[in-house]
């Protein structure tokens, strides 16, 4: 991660003194994560979309007054979540559901018990995955993206999220906790040797 | 060390995730073993393989098409370029009241003065526009050509990024590569063409040259078919001008930047081929002729450095010629040919024998 985030102050720096390639170079790198993030913040895609675009306008109109960056992916996530939120009306910030649409996709027992070791499975025990992580509450599977996908630092999750680092420890914590829940109760439904092989050596 | 792993610990560790997420058969290897010797972490390696899948495969599923990523930006930049209103009204104001002080003759020569500056306002304008970028990407499995505005030509590799502006500028040539790509540049003494690649800048007059600059590599390599480069870092600590930290490069040379330390060193290409063409290598033919004039020949041939000590060659004699083969293939022959062996070091050949009888 090192010479990446080198590479980043490198082109911020250069954005900073107005080379539009630079500029675009940062938009072309970043624009796709945190379209994505900031979809998993609300679903809106326009309004995510103008959310981005006010960012980078932004960026580009204050380069001159900006100072340099320890981490620009940090800066630009933090910015796009605050643009995100305050876009939104502010009592309906905290109650806005991470994922409207999967949420309602809840794990079944019985339809695991029914199951049978095969490929299928598989693809079931995955859609289960998934299906519990968009059940998870909104900010811990946030704080999961953050930490997971995008590598981000206990402190640098609480500062985007706004809340303290032990916060964040807490919140990935708890994550990772139900997933072994859930695991102990899937791998019990289907005694996972043969899957583990089709896993690990397909 | 894998013992008392977390799933956290395990989605931290740089090569756990490229397993998973690139999953190279080697890395498979490796992975496998360590099952093995720690099969009490099986459940804790499953559930982090599986949720680092899934996040990826979440986040991978919200991503723009390419379309809404060039729109936004094309939106983005119109933006960036309004000229704020009320600043412009009050230049035309300002400007209006101006052409009427001329009209009431209060001097002609404010006014040339005036209007010249109307009209390089006006060129500024039309400069935005024609400096818009141009970016391609490859990403097909193929090399993919690229003609840059100046007529010289950018071979791309898969998964190769190239930016550069519609019109080259007056005074430079100038493209921004990530990934690899092997260059053609038109000579043009006055305008020199510069490569940046991630940490390092290429500069050029006229030649043909690769770089290789992936994002997840830890180096950079630029490698020189013809012409001489310059390489050198963006930005330097030590000289005002960075390219006194840099390397001057000449055929079959290649430099290796590593991002780590950001420093610079001198190797040969992996397969360093003839310079001269097939033509003249066919004149580089010796019947039992002594080896230095040999060696000499292939330094010509292959415009590399070779270190030897003349004195105790003097009796060595061979009989070869110089074809289409490699600087290192060539080698070999002539080292099997008299019994010696050669190495290298940063960019020369040291060759090493004991003489002949």
């Amino acid at each position: 991660m090192g010479a990446t985030d080198q590479e980043d102050q490198l082109y911020w720096n250069r954005f900073r003194n107005g080379e539009e390639v630079a500029f675009s170079w940062l938009y072309q790198r970043y624009v796709r994560v945190l379209y994505s993030y900031g979809m998993k913040l609300n679903r809106d895609s326009d309004l995510v979309e103008d959310a981005i675009q006010d960012m980078f306008t932004d960026l580009w109109r204050t380069r001159s007054q900006l100072a340099e960056a320890q981490s620009v992916r940090f800066y630009l996530f933090r910015s796009l979540r605050r643009k995100i939120h305050r876009s939104l009306r502010p009592d309906t910030e905290l109650a806005q559901p991470f994922d409207e649409g999967t949420d309602l996709w809840q794990p079944t027992l019985a339809s695991v018990e029914a199951s049978m070791i095969s490929d299928e499975e598989i693809a079931l025990q995955s859609s289960r995955l998934k299906s519990w992580l968009t059940s998870l509450p909104a900010r811990q599977y946030e704080a999961l993206i953050l930490r997971y996908y995008q590598d981000f630092s206990y402190a640098e999750i609480a500062s985007i999220m706004n809340i303290s680092e032990q916060g964040a420890r807490n919140m990935i914590q708890k994550a990772l906790h139900t997933l072994r829940r859930l695991a102990i109760v899937l791998s019990l439904c289907f005694l996972g040797i043969g899957w583990l092989l089709k896993i690990f050596f397909r | 060390m894998y013992q008392n792993y977390t799933a956290d610990d395990f989605l931290q560790d740089t090569a756990f995730r490229k397993w998973v997420l690139q999953g190279a058969p080697s890395d498979d290897a490796f992975w496998a073993d360590v099952l093995l010797n720690h099969p009490e972490q099986r459940d804790t390696i499953r559930q982090a393989r599986e949720l680092l899948l899934m996040l990826h495969e979440q986040i991978e599923a919200d991503f723009p098409s390419e379309q809404q990523v060039d729109l936004l930006y094309k939106r983005i930049w119109a933006n960036t370029q309004e000229i704020p209103v009320p600043l412009w009204r009050q230049w035309r104001v300002w400007a209006a009241a101006a052409s009427i002080s001329v009209v009431l003759g209060l001097g002609g020569w404010w006014l040339t003065q005036k209007s010249n500056h109307l009209i390089n306002n006006d060129q500024a304008a039309n400069q935005v526009v024609s400096d818009q970028l141009e970016q391609v990407n490859n990403n097909t499995s193929r090399v993919l050509t690229v003609n840059l505005p100046d007529g010289s030509q950018a071979f791309l590799e898969p998964r190769t990024q190239l930016h550069y502006r519609k019109a080259f500028a007056d005074t430079i040539r100038e493209v921004f590569l990530v990934g690899e790509a092997f260059f053609e540049v038109q000579k043009n003494p006055d305008k020199p063409f510069l490569v940046h690649s991630n940490a390092i800048t290429t500069k050029v007059l006229g030649t043909s040259f690769r770089v290789k600059a992936y994002q997840q590599d830890q180096q950079i390599n630029v490698m020189v078919k013809t012409g001489r480069v310059s390489v050198f870092p963006v930005q330097s600590n030590k000289h005002l001008d960075p390219e006194q930290d840099g390397l001057i490069l000449t055929p079959n040379q290649q430099a290796t930047f590593t991002k780590a330390d950001a420093h610079f060193t001198r190797t040969l290409v992996a397969k360093p081929a003839p310079l001269l063409p097939q033509a003249e290598l066919k004149l580089f033919s010796f019947r039992n002729a002594p080896l230095v004039e040999i060696l000499q020949a292939i330094e010509k041939a292959y415009g590399v450095e070779i270190i030897f000590d003349e004195d105790r060659l003097k009796n060595c004699r061979l009989t070869t010629s110089l074809g289409s083969e490699n600087l290192f293939e060539k080698m070999d022959i002539i080292c099997e040919g008299v019994g010696a062996s050669y190495k290298l070091v940063d960019a020369q050949i040291i060759f090493d024998s004991k003489g002949c009888d």
